[in-house]
């Protein structure tokens, strides 16, 4: 599993820089900025794998978001944000390359339509979001606020 | 509408029933539910999800091993859900469960 460094402190505000390192399994460009998508399994094969780092930096939008809005983005890419701080928020988000090139060579691949991409950003934010909720404490509105009667 | 791997289908009521019947069930250590597979439908969309839920259990029985030991049941299910968008908020229509179960025990959570 990945795991964002831990060393770093809760961030209050202002940039916040958080390092993970994941197998990169697509790239996409768009207006001069690059979105790593990467495919993490566990964290030998991680270890295994040809490891870069990317760096989170700012939101797209520059919009303030919650961490685990944050982490919920990164897991639509396939990252694992096990020791996220559950309380914080601070100014993040698009997902920068800094890794080498060439570490990317050979394995990365086209990601699909810009359309599908943010949905399933949009959707796997809600599944982590549903996912978050506390079962016991679950409430018939809790119920009701992801699901529709059709 | 929710339907299971045996093909028996239950209302979104019956559904609803039996989540709010899970708020009185013991609590899950960690629920994961990860998009495999996404595609555009006319209204919506259709995802295929890995869902996994982790639950620690005393194992009175002891048909783990010792008996009274605690374990870790890892539960995986693969579902396909349709979602659809409804006053600019994204709903779910339905859950097809896909695959049986497979649970297994202990396992270490870097696998999940």
């Amino acid at each position: 599993m990945v795991v964002l460094d831990p060393r770093e402190p809760p961030p209050s505000e202002g940039d916040w820089h958080r390092r993970c390192t994941a197998r990169p399994a697509g790239v996409r460009n768009e207006a001069g900025s690059t979105t790593l998508v990467v495919r993490a399994s566990d964290a030998r094969a991680v270890a295994l794998s040809t490891a870069i780092t990317i760096e989170i930096k700012e939101d797209v939008m520059g919009r303030r978001i919650g961490i685990l809005a944050l982490a919920a983005r990164l897991a639509a890419f396939g990252i694992a944000c096990s020791s996220f701080p559950t309380s914080a928020t601070a100014t993040v988000s698009s997902v920068n390359v800094t890794g080498s090139a060439p570490a990317l060579g050979g394995t990365v691949s086209a990601t699909s339509s810009p359309d599908t991409f943010d949905v399933q950003v949009e959707l796997q934010g809600l599944y982590d979001e549903i996912s978050q909720i506390d079962v016991p404490f679950m409430t018939q509105s809790d119920v009701d606020l992801f699901h529709d009667v059709l | 509408m929710f339907v299971d791997a045996l093909g028996q289908k239950q209302t979104w009521l019956q559904m609803r029933e039996h989540a709010m019947q899970a708020s009185s069930a013991p609590p899950l250590d960690s629920m994961i539910q990860r998009i495999q597979k996404l595609s555009l439908v006319p209204d919506g969309a259709s995802t295929v999800v890995n869902v996994t839920t982790v639950r620690t259990i005393v194992d009175a029985g002891g048909r783990y091993g010792r008996q009274g030991a605690s374990h870790t049941l890892t539960e995986t299910t693969l579902y396909r859900d349709r979602w659809t968008r409804v006053s600019d908020e994204w709903k779910l229509k339905s859950r097809e469960q896909i695959s049986p179960s497979t649970v297994s025990v202990d396992r270490p959570e870097w696998s999940i």
